[in-house]
């Protein structure tokens, strides 16, 4: 993925990338294993992981949001590309995405401030949050997930503007930025 | 009308480009301004809504598909598909369709039947002189396969909205997709007839030694479905469990039998599969709020009054539904697609005495042809980029494959019961 950034943001922008990579390939080998376990238990040792599904599935919302932030930096969320895939010209395709990023941005700023409510919720409760039957864990843990999640998806899509504001209607952009023409 | 107009911002949204949860956020934007709803307990009801294992199994199957694709477990079933029927004209064309579909009951996912059997199929099928928009057009019309034949991550979601078996949704898509491989295969060897320079694959000259010697080679990749299947048919584990299993079998056979996967593109699997994830799942948690406030607002009761007082007669009422079916399908994709169209459609078809598990193989149908029909068409776009043929070439067959292959395949489904109940009932009862 292309991004015409200054290289100080963009080493930051790198370092966060990795941590993500790092934690979302842990997490879902973690995720698979603890399945394959649980059939093992089950039919070898005749016993059941006490409560695992309340770990599992916090984990497994920080898979699906920190995922989802990947997506956006990689511009691989899914959307009808058909209008851009009709246009010919750069110029015009560039106006287009990028209006339809600044939408997006603006309602990722909604949506990420949404999430700050429900983890604001759950932090004004402290010490009396919400948890877990079995184990005890508080959802302020997956709500998190969500909450940054979404900032990061803000994040990326502001990215995407700024670096295509830098490139202007370049080909190295259209290559980056927009579907194959029909 | 609120709701009429919402269904319209999300239509804009998504024909001017913006991403399906973000299009979903906006109409969540507009809801908000204009009812009186509690900002705060959007987010929380999504993640209650998703607060369940049995949606675990997405996740796992997506990572099941790219830990195969990358370990190039695909190479050995097209090469066993291809000793069958690669000396017949368009044989390596039936061998991509049954590639596909075999791939399908490994990996529950479209994307990854397509990146997986378009890579390894197209260069063989140019090399044999084969048109380039219609072998592009029809893997890309045989990849949904990934998502009628069982596991699928669409049956997964619609048995978890519905209430219903998952085993028995699984079953259901089974004969509508096999017939689907046939008028598939019959539309390519009409359209094939025109061009007389097609290479064949020369015969073998031992025809028994080929078969036992690539298939054996192919034994480790034919055994997963017998696995996934077989263990959640049997009893032995949930479809959640049977997807972890999958994904834990894949890794050392991708590793050591086929070798595709090593130490630096395994990591990367990783990510990718969690890139998919998240983005599915996303729009998944963006999706269910949206339709837990249309169910909320008792839009399926609007709905049905609205389809019931055009006619009350069950044919008409069916191609009422197949339509605006066809129409979410061609706006969204398969995940968002199922998640707007069960709840809201759903009361209908049991109003009207349609089985369940029936409406799951039409819901199949008719989503698997949505990927492919533009505008959003995420399968076209996707299968011009793994082909490398230009999408204008690919439209012309897809058409043809969809009027000829795709819309009988749906009527079938939605007008003969016993195609989907036939093995649910034979198997489950």
């Amino acid at each position: 993925m292309h991004l015409n950034i200054p290289s100080s943001l963009g080493r930051i922008v790198n370092f966060l990338l990795s941590v993500k990579k790092y934690i979302l390939a842990g997490f879902s080998l973690v995720m698979a294993f603890v399945f394959f376990f649980i059939v093992i238990l089950r039919y070898l040792f005749e016993t059941d992981l006490f409560a695992y599904e309340e770990w599992v599935l916090m984990i497994a919302f920080w898979v699906y949001f920190l995922g989802g932030a990947v997506g956006s930096y990689e511009n691989t969320h899914v959307k009808a590309d058909f209008l851009l895939s009709l246009i010919d010209n750069v110029r015009t395709k560039w106006i287009v995405v990028n209006i339809t990023l600044a939408i997006e941005v603006m309602i990722g700023l909604v949506l990420s401030y949404w999430s700050w409510l429900m983890v604001k919720e759950e932090i004004d409760a402290y010490p009396f949050w919400q948890t877990t039957t079995g184990l005890e864990l508080p959802f302020f843990i997956p709500k998190l997930g969500i909450f940054l999640g979404f900032a990061l998806m803000t994040f990326y899509t502001a990215l995407h503007i700024y670096s295509g504001l830098r490139d202007g209607p370049s080909s190295e952009w259209e290559a980056d930025e927009t579907p194959p023409h029909i | 009308m609120l709701i009429m107009l919402t269904l319209l911002v999300i239509c804009f949204a998504l024909v001017i480009g913006i991403p399906v949860p973000f299009a979903f956020g906006l109409a969540l934007i507009y809801m908000y301004a204009t009812g009186d709803h509690d900002p705060a307990g959007f987010m929380t009801s999504g993640h209650w809504r998703m607060n369940v294992l049995v949606l675990l199994a997405i996740p796992l199957f997506i990572m099941a598909g790219t830990i195969m694709e990358r370990g190039k477990i695909a190479q050995p079933l097209v090469e066993l598909a291809e000793l069958f029927v690669g000396r017949f004209k368009g044989g390596i064309s039936y061998a991509a369709v049954g590639a596909s579909a075999i791939f399908g009951s490994i990996a529950g996912s479209a994307t990854a039947t397509l990146t997986c059997i378009g890579s390894i199929m197209m260069p063989q099928l140019r090399k044999a002189n084969y048109p380039e928009g219609l072998s592009a057009a029809l893997i890309t019309n045989a990849a949904p396969l990934g998502l009628l034949i069982p596991p699928s991550a669409i049956q997964i979601i619609y048995a978890w909205v519905t209430r219903q078996s998952v085993l028995k949704c699984f079953l259901a898509t089974i004969v509508p997709g096999l017939i689907l491989v046939m008028l598939l295969c019959i539309v390519n060897f009409i359209m094939l007839r025109k061009y007389k320079d097609i290479k064949v694959l020369p015969p073998s000259d031992d025809f028994k030694g080929d078969v036992i010697k690539k298939g054996r080679f192919a034994l480790p990749a034919l055994f997963m479905p017998f696995m996934i299947l077989g263990g959640i048919y049997g009893g032995i584990m949930t479809p959640t469990e049977a997807a972890g299993i999958a994904v834990v079998y894949a890794i050392p056979v991708g590793f050591f039998i086929y070798k595709g996967l090593n130490k630096d593109n395994f990591k990367d699997a990783l990510v990718q599969s969690a890139t998919t994830t998240g983005v599915v799942m996303v729009m998944f948690f963006m999706v269910m709020i949206v339709s837990r406030l249309f169910i909320f607002e008792d839009i399926p009761g609007l709905a049905q009054e609205l389809i019931f007082s055009v006619s009350d007669n069950p044919i008409v009422v069916l191609i009422m539904i197949n339509v605006v079916m066809i129409l979410i399908g061609m706006l969204m994709d398969d995940v968002s697609g199922v998640l707007l169209a069960s709840p809201l459609l759903f009361p209908i078809v049991v109003e009207l005495g349609v089985d369940p598990i029936q409406f799951a193989a039409i819901v199949g149908v008719n989503l698997g042809m949505g990927n492919i029909t533009p505008p959003t068409a995420p399968l076209l776009y996707l299968g011009s980029r793994v082909t490398g043929v230009r999408v204008s070439a690919m439209l012309k067959p897809t058409l043809i494959m969809i009027l000829f292959a795709w819309i009988p395949t749906l009527i079938i489904t939605t007008y003969v019961p016993e195609v989907s109940l036939f093995l649910p009932e034979l198997l489950l009862g």
